[in-house]
């Protein structure tokens, strides 16, 4: 059976990318993960490789072609029929930012107060059926207090224990509504297809998937979002981080993305709104602000979803994030993150609309207060001074924890921020 | 050390050694005497009843006992070891208390805290006895550095034996007297049994360790009531009068020595033509039947309550005692059924 | 109010129980014309007389005894024996005789002795002028423990101990003789024998005595650098155990580290971690951690890796937070 093996979004904005070399030939047999091309895009220089085994049948386009993404780049010829698709390359739409690799014990750099070092980043340890439930003895009084049977709790601590914070996360869970197809535990029912009708298959939510699947149904079962929307006029940007990249590669020094722009922008506001930079603490019920920006980035791999984290974003230049991005995001997306590169975030940046859409509604990094979704750059009509002119338009969409911000003071940061990347010169100005 | 002796070994008093007491004064030394020896024979039934678990007779060392506590006034204070509980009774201790104590039932003033050979009586300044041996011999030392501190006449007396005399704290214990002078008497009570002492003791005369503590000494023959009686009383009045202790080495009767205490003293009374035997006969009888009487009242008086267990530890039980004494009830009540103590 | 060190505070203790009550008597190895080897009864036989404070022989088995004689005829001695490491003649006399005039005589003779003794190490001075014997006192029904900290609870918990009418053995810690300095009242005054809140703190408790208090404090500083804030627990009166205070504590925070220079091996933090096990299990966050001395004899060269210092404190309250 042919698998089209599609350009991935790899997120930040990039819309295309550049063949620099094919690691394949017309013909070959492919095993999965072996790298197929070098793609240079406006971040970094990628090797991608398959995500099937099977055996080359097309190779869409020569070294030096720009290819968008989404578009075909190989075909393959799969062995053996229908193979359960394990880790899918991440074509779909992005809208949700993903939780950290498990891999990484995110210990606190210092212990917070009262729940101590309560405020890990780790993603729900799966626990088999029959596998002991790990829990302290406090933890064990506080499910018992809240009614709750240890075993149907996720534990986020090391070796899966379950923490307090996570009993009443998935406490409080429990007591939101139940989102739209979201599970709450509760059994699956389903009017069974009568035969003829229709074939189906189920595939086991096991590893990355069941943790993303977790962190997600976590973040949105104990936060309250809401979303919000606003369309920015990027054109002096635009022009502005041609220049630089112009600049920039005849220096001999890689392009940046507009991502550098973006993080800066959000800190520059956050100096008005320091609760969109944030953790919110609920055991002890106290938001914790944080005084340092370390900006994660969702970011697409070959094995899932993850979080890359940008250190420090207000101490670096824009140059210096654009290059740490570069740095961060290939050593996550080639398996090889340190534990620096996964956690520690305070805020997230997705992109979204590479491949589509005009907004979306993310779902925050659980236990931050506020994510940004940033769309796809085109060109729209907008009017100006009563007439219709060409912009280069982008729509911002955050999701925030309306437990600690406010709609009001949601959209004081966003036209802050927005105020800043419309006007990049007052951007830099404010550094 | 020739052993100071009053009287013959028939009883007889030698040649003008005659102690010369009221005839009264002579019988109640007797009745003592002759009470001790009915209780040791009451101890050996309840303990071959099961009914005690120790008992020490005083059989031979009555003259030890008796002697010495006529010498002595009620507010001397009384060191004893296991043997000589019967002091007790001697200085006015009620009878059925002690009984109560030595059975460990109900009544008694210890709740049955300690076996039956350790006897308490602070109303009669008998201090409360021990098993480890010889301790008390530092005490008296300590409580007779009391005394003289606090600048009464007072004086303690402790009877220890052979076991007490080769341990440690009889050596301290004699030190210490010498050192400070204290108003205390040693009283030193053979064995009766020669070889047996020798072989913890070694050879020689027990009296003349004293001299190296710089502590004066007398040996007495410790069958001759009337020459024990002589020893103490000037030991005592050595120590009123701030001269320091005494060491008095008492040479038990029986086996080998002078006989029975008894059987002499109730010679020296047919010299004053004071029918001893038949004397001895009606008041063993009489004290007999009222010990025996009190002994079966005081076993229908059953066990003390369990909660007795936790008191005295402390002036004020502590928090633990306080929740270990309710655990232990709480315990008793599911479990015991209809059985309260 | 006057600073005083631990000896002056000893001093100024039984300076007023002597003057304050003519039952009292002061007395021991180097104790009377000498004034201690510690300097801890200086000036006493001076002013209060040979009749009340005085010398005896080397023999801890007659210092106890001689004692237990005069608390049961009704005075207050209080004996010095001179360190806790050579006490063990007088334990058949503290355990079998002391402890238990009480209890055997069905309260007929309370024996009310005070035995002040130096204890613990960190002088130099190997293992037999080092020792912490706490466990085995306290391990003794009928025996009082205490353990001052300071100059401040040493006097007030010292006048205590004389006006208590049951056996104390007064554990002082000669490390700290000198160093440890507080403000002390000239006047008499008790403290109750209870545990005290040194320090207050939301994230572990430490529960400790003695010398080990101060390395305590030092190590919740160093903690406290490092955002985990540390309650201490002072435990002053082992037996009889204020476990409220402690429990209360733990309750808290849910986390202990408790500390004691003696032996790790049934050391007295053991009775410590049982009962906290006991009655506040439901409250750990973390598994109780002790930091103690090692199952060794105290060592004389390497003394200094042999005690609980700050350092060991910090990292095992780290390992309770980091749990």
């Amino acid at each position: 059976m042919a698998f089209e093996f599609k350009l991935p979004d790899i997120g930040e904005g990039v819309v295309e990318g550049e063949i620099v070399s094919w690691k394949v030939a017309l013909g070959d047999d492919v095993a999965e993960d072996q790298p197929l091309v070098e793609v240079m895009t406006d971040k970094a220089t990628v090797e991608i490789p398959s995500p099937r085994a099977g055996k080359v049948t097309a190779l869409n386009g020569a070294e030096g072609d720009v290819v968008e993404v989404g578009a075909v780049l190989v075909v393959l010829e799969e062995e053996g029929g229908a193979q359960a698709p394990k880790a899918a390359p991440k074509a779909e739409a992005k809208e949700a930012p993903a939780p950290e690799a498990a891999a990484a014990p995110a210990a606190a750099p210092t212990p917070a107060p009262k729940a101590a070092p309560a405020v890990k980043h780790t993603a729900p340890t799966a626990r088999k059926p029959g596998d002991k439930v790990l829990a302290t003895p406090a933890t064990r009084r506080v499910s018992r207090e809240l009614g709750i049977e240890l075993s149907d709790v996720p534990g986020t601590g090391p070796s899966g224990r379950i923490t307090k914070a996570d009993v009443i996360a998935f406490s409080e869970g429990r007591r939101s509504p139940v989102a739209s197809g979201g599970g709450t535990g509760m059994p699956f029912t389903h009017t069974p297809v009568p035969p003829g009708s229709g074939e189906e298959h189920r595939v086991k939510v096991r590893g990355l998937r069941r943790k993303i699947s977790e962190a997600m149904t976590r973040s949105s079962m104990s936060i309250p979002h809401f979303s919000y929307v606003d369309e920015v006029d990027m054109t002096e940007l635009v022009t502005m981080r041609k220049r630089v990249n112009q600049s920039l590669v005849a220096r001999g020094d890689s392009k940046v993305s507009y991502l550098p722009f973006i993080m800066k922008a959000c800190w520059i506001a956050f100096d008005d709104h320091p609760e969109v930079n944030a953790l919110y603490d609920a055991t002890t019920e106290e938001v914790v602000y944080k005084h340092y920006f370390n900006c994660g980035l969702a970011t697409d791999t070959p094995a899932g979803l993850y979080v890359s984290v940008i250190r420090d974003v207000p101490n670096k230049s824009i140059v210096q994030l654009g290059q740490d991005i570069r740095d961060v995001t290939g050593r996550v997306r080639a398996g090889k993150a340190t534990r620096e590169d996964l956690s520690d975030g305070t805020f997230t940046i997705t992109s979204i609309g590479n491949i589509g859409g005009l907004f979306a509604t993310p779902i925050i990094n659980y236990p931050e207060v506020a994510i940004l979704g940033v769309n796809k750059i085109e060109q729209r009509p907008v009017v100006r001074n009563g007439e219709v002119v060409v912009r280069y338009m982008t729509n911002l969409s955050p999701s925030f924890d309306h437990r600690v911000v406010d709609g009001a003071n949601a959209a004081r940061w966003v036209n802050r921020v927005k105020e800043l990347l419309e006007n990049p010169g007052l951007l830099m100005a404010t550094l | 050390m020739t052993p100071l002796s009053i009287l013959s070994p028939s009883g007889a008093p030698k040649a003008d050694a005659d102690p010369a007491w009221s005839s009264e004064r002579v019988c109640s030394l007797h009745r003592a005497m002759v009470r001790s020896r009915v209780l040791d024979s009451v101890m050996g039934d309840l303990q071959r009843r099961g009914l005690i678990s120790l008992f020490v007779p005083a059989k031979g060392h009555e003259a030890h006992i008796y002697g010495a506590l006529l010498a002595l006034k009620q507010s001397d204070w009384l060191f004893a070891d296991v043997r000589q509980g019967a002091a007790a009774l001697y200085r006015g201790f009620e009878l059925r208390g002690w009984l109560a104590q030595l059975l460990g039932t109900r009544s008694a003033a210890h709740a049955g805290h300690a076996h039956s050979t350790e006897f308490t009586a602070r109303a009669v300044n008998f201090v409360s006895v021990s098993s480890p041996v010889g301790t008390q011999i530092i005490h008296a030392s300590g409580t007779a550095q009391g005394m003289k501190a606090k600048g009464t006449d007072d004086c303690s007396f402790v009877w220890f034996g052979p076991a007490a005399a080769a341990a440690g704290d009889c050596h301290v214990g004699l030190n210490f007297a010498g050192v400070y002078k204290v108003p205390t008497v040693f009283y030193y009570c053979s064995s009766g049994d020669p070889a047996a002492d020798e072989a913890r003791l070694g050879p020689g005369e027990f009296a003349d360790r004293a001299e190296g503590y710089g502590i004066r000494a007398v040996r007495v023959d410790g069958s001759d009531v009337f020459a024990v009686y002589a020893a103490v009383a000037k030991a005592v009045k050595h120590a009123r009068s701030g001269e320091g202790p005494t060491l008095i080495e008492g040479i038990t009767g029986g086996l080998s020595g002078n006989g029975d205490p008894l059987t002499r003293l109730e010679g020296y009374m047919a010299s004053r033509d004071l029918d001893g035997p038949a004397l001895r006969q009606s008041i063993a009888a009489v004290f007999d039947a009222e010990v025996r009487g009190l002994i079966e009242e005081l076993l229908g008086e059953g066990s003390p309550d369990t909660s007795t267990l936790f008191d005295d530890v402390f002036s004020q039980p502590t928090p633990q005692l306080i929740e270990q004494r309710a655990g232990l009830e709480t315990h008793r009540r599911r479990f015991a059924g209809g059985v309260i103590d | 109010m006057p600073v005083m060190n631990i000896i002056q505070a000893v001093n100024s203790a039984l300076d007023h129980a002597l003057g304050a009550d003519e039952d009292v008597f002061v007395f021991g190895e180097d104790v009377g014309r000498f004034g201690g080897v510690f300097r801890a009864t200086d000036g006493l036989q001076a002013k209060h007389g040979e009749n009340r404070v005085f010398d005896t022989p080397l023999s801890e088995a007659g210092i106890v005894g001689t004692a237990i004689g005069m608390a049961i005829y009704g005075l207050k001695p209080v004996p010095e024996i001179q360190f806790s490491d050579f006490i063990y003649p007088a334990f058949d006399q503290i355990v079998n005789e002391m402890a238990k005039f009480r209890y055997r005589s069905g309260g007929q003779y309370p024996c009310g002795v005070t035995i002040r003794t130096p204890f613990g190490g960190g002088i130099r001075g190997g293992h037999y002028h080092s020792q912490s014997p706490e466990a085995y006192f306290a391990h003794t029904a009928g025996l009082k423990v205490i353990v001052p900290s300071d100059p401040y609870t040493a006097k007030g918990l010292l006048l205590t101990a004389i006006n208590d009418p049951d056996p104390v053995i007064f554990l002082e810690p000669k490390r700290i003789y000198r160093a440890a300095r507080a403000e002390v009242p000239d006047e008499a005054y008790t403290l109750p024998f209870a545990a005290a809140v040194d320090r207050e703190g939301e994230h572990v408790t430490i529960v400790t005595y003695g010398a080990a208090l101060h390395e305590a404090r030092e190590a919740a500083d160093l903690l406290a650098k490092n955002d985990i804030s540390a309650e201490i627990i002072d435990v002053r009166s082992l037996v009889p155990l204020d476990d409220e205070t402690i429990l209360a504590s733990v309750r808290k925070t849910g986390r202990v580290v408790v500390v004691h220079e003696a032996a790790r091996t049934c050391g007295y933090g053991a009775e410590i971690a049982a009962i906290i096990a006991e009655k506040a299990l439901m409250h750990l966050e973390a598994p109780i951690v002790r930091v103690t001395g090692y199952d060794t004899p105290f060592p004389y060269t390497l003394e200094q890796q042999y005690l609980p210092d700050a350092l060991k404190i910090f990292e095992a309250c780290e390992t309770t937070v980091d749990f």
